[in-house]
């Protein structure tokens, strides 16, 4: 489903990769997480996936179009959840994902359906109408996570969806994900929650200093390198686990 | 279209949710046209259409200080106090700043006036070398207070020598008639009647026939619309940054549509900003401005050419708008770089003061704004009753500027995430 060929990202005004030559292979219906420190590029290399900026080096294929050159089409099939609150404050809950839905271009009576279900399974019919700015961390969080899904994508990408949140809330919200996967969706995932990314990674890719240090299923990453967990792991390919 | 219509509701509900924005674009404007207006007009009334305190101390007490008198009472410019009598007094008040100005008549200045004629009139038959030169002349001395403008203290010596003028000729008849009488006996008819042989009739020159003066209102009420169109620059570039602080920007960029759907619904809601702008503006100038004395705003004769000059202009103001939005990065930036150059730009488009009034060099530059394009068109319209055609140079200025900027900022925006 997703390709990336030695992928190189140089920043202007840089000297230094910010993304190394990474090479990946995502397929359909996986929920694949990309793992590592802050700085380590998964931001990068998730915003090249969007399509926000292009690589220096390499290519990026999507259900083999060509994120460079086709990324009109790929926008339709993909859905995303930046890891800032992308949702306008001053708005209700209800009028950010209208507004959403109707750029996807989801006829109306669809959207209300759409709309009301994500808010009655993450809790939140009855705060439709409040304003953004009124809710909690972790009510938004779920906000912004319905503003990516609402148009059902076939690739749900994700950059650090639960970061900043209680871990009720963040369980709240990987269970759901689970379910949207179950229906089909492939998920790529960034995050520096190693222990929630074993529970939730069907694969995993830990990214340091911009390269792919390791990849591959978590529990049998974890085998392979005699560690307890995935924690341990990535401490011991690191030697850092300080921003994790 | 249907993302069109979702993007001008949600830009539209922002907008109106953000009630500091708001009174920036709707009560600032209004407040400053009032303000503005009402220093501008007392200004100009000052030298024009307001009277002029004058102390007036007659020590005369006859047919010049009295003709003198009512003559500065007719021009409609003064108004006499008689309450003060002395020299020292009047100099006093003066320097206080209560009276800007002090006329003291001497005594016997009528008395001295009507000496010297009897000598004039005998010059005019004397040989050269019997003509009597030693007059003795009355001094009427004016104080004035030393912070009063130039043209101001030229404006009432000019009127107090044309009345002087008058009245000495006058009496100068008045002898000569007598003389005369006593010489012919019969009276000449040439007492009490003005001696003028040349009148003025000032005629303004419009192209079209109009009966419209340019006055403050007609001035500052066009003038603040435009600036306060402009000044759309700061909420609307803080919305941009505003949406790529918060991330929404970026959403938008994945989702499949054209940046240029974005940009349409930020053109269609701050357009119909400005077009309200105009509208609160035309009748503030029609309803408000006459409730402090000032004049009302007459709107010319080309209703739909006024409509296209606001669209032009507005179009225009938020095209630069998203400019500032596209190319800034910070708030900070966008509310310095967005207020400082719609202040520059204002002052250079005449919004400030009037483009005749400036240096040459300046006249020349002020064609560069285009808030001066906005500015004449409306100009054209209320002061000249012009019509579409009349204002097609600026319009035309108006739309191409918007076009250009929108261009500009659309291929920014584009490279700016290439240049990453």
């Amino acid at each position: 489903m997703v390709r990336l060929e030695n992928i190189s990202k140089i920043y202007k005004n840089s000297t230094e990769f910010a993304v190394n030559g990474i090479s990946l292979n995502i397929n359909k219906g996986e929920i694949f997480g990309l793992l590592g420190t802050n700085g380590a590029g998964k931001t990068t290399t998730f915003s090249m996936l969007c399509g926000l900026f292009p690589p220096t080096t390499g290519e990026i294929y999507i259900n083999k179009l060509s994120v460079r050159t086709q990324i009109s089409e790929i926008k339709k099939i993909i859905g995303v959840v930046p890891q800032s609150i992308a949702l306008y404050p001053t708005l209700t809950a209800k009028e950010n994902l209208f507004f959403f839905g109707k750029m996807y271009g989801l006829p109306k009576n669809e959207l209300k359906k759409v709309t009301e279900h994500w808010l009655g399974i993450f809790g939140l019919s009855q705060y439709a109408d409040k304003k953004i700015k009124t809710y909690s961390g972790g009510m938004k969080r779920r906000i912004n996570l319905i503003a990516g899904i609402l148009h059902k994508p076939e690739l749900l990408l994700l950059d650090e969806p639960a970061v900043g949140i209680d871990a009720h809330s963040r369980l709240e919200i990987m269970k759901e994900l689970k379910k949207i996967n179950a229906g089909g969706t492939t998920i790529i995932y960034t995050s520096h929650y190693l222990e929630e990314a074993e529970k939730f990674c069907t694969d995993i890719a830990i990214i340091d200093k911009g390269k792919i240090i390791i990849q591959g299923k978590p529990p049998e990453l974890i085998k392979e390198a005699a560690c307890s967990n995935l924690e341990e792991l990535f401490f011991n390919l690191t030697g850092n686990n300080t921003n994790v | 279209m249907y993302k069109l219509k979702a993007s001008v509701i949600k830009e539209f509900l922002v907008l109106i949710r953000d009630i500091p924005g708001l009174i920036i674009l709707f009560a600032m404007p209004i407040a400053m046209i009032i303000v503005v207006t009402l220093v501008q007009d007392s200004t100009l009334k000052s030298i024009s259409d307001s009277k002029i305190k004058i102390l007036y101390i007659d020590n005369d007490n006859d047919i010049l200080s009295k003709s003198l008198k009512e003559g500065l009472l007719k021009s409609d410019i003064f108004e006499i106090d008689t309450a003060i009598n002395t020299f020292s007094q009047a100099k006093k008040e003066v320097a206080s700043g209560k009276y800007r100005i002090a006329i003291i008549i001497p005594a016997d200045a009528t008395n001295t006036i009507r000496k010297n004629v009897k000598p004039i009139v005998n010059n005019i038959f004397a040989p050269s070398n019997k003509k009597e030169t030693n007059f003795k002349k009355p001094e009427i001395i004016i104080l004035t207070d030393p912070t009063t403008k130039n043209t101001f203290r030229q404006t009432v010596i000019s009127n107090l020598q044309t009345y002087t003028s008058k009245i000495e000729t006058q009496i100068l008849f008045k002898i000569l008639a007598e003389q005369m009488e006593e010489l012919t006996g019969t009276t000449p008819d040439l007492i009490d009647k003005p001696i003028e042989t040349i009148v003025f009739k000032e005629i303004l020159a419009y192209e079209k026939e109009t009966s419209i003066k340019p006055n403050s209102t007609q001035h500052n009420v066009p003038a603040w619309t435009m600036f306060a169109m402009f000044f759309i620059v700061i909420p609307l570039a803080s919305n941009m940054i505003h949406e790529r602080d918060n991330g929404s920007f970026f959403r938008l960029l994945t989702i499949p549509g054209n940046y240029l759907t974005v940009l349409g619904s930020k053109t269609i809601v701050y357009l119909g900003i400005t077009f309200l702008q105009f509208i609160l503006m035309i009748l503030t100038g029609i309803f408000i401005l006459p409730l402090f004395g000032l004049p009302v705003l007459n709107l010319g004769t080309h209703p739909l050419a006024l409509i296209i000059t606001a669209l032009a202009s507005g179009l225009a103001a938020v095209g630069y708008g998203i400019l500032v939005g596209t190319i800034t990065e910070t708030h900070e930036q966008a509310g310095v770089f967005g207020s400082v150059s719609v202040i520059i730009l204002a002052s250079l488009g005449g919004i400030w003061f009037p483009v005749y009034a400036m240096p040459a060099i300046m006249q020349k530059i002020s064609i560069i704004s285009p808030l001066n394009w906005g500015l004449e068109s409306f100009y054209d319209i209320f002061l000249k009753n012009g019509n579409i055609t009349d204002i097609l140079p600026e319009i035309s200025a108006l739309f191409v500027f918007f076009i250009i900027t929108i261009l500009i900022a659309y291929f920014y925006e584009g490279a700016k995430r290439l240049r990453f």
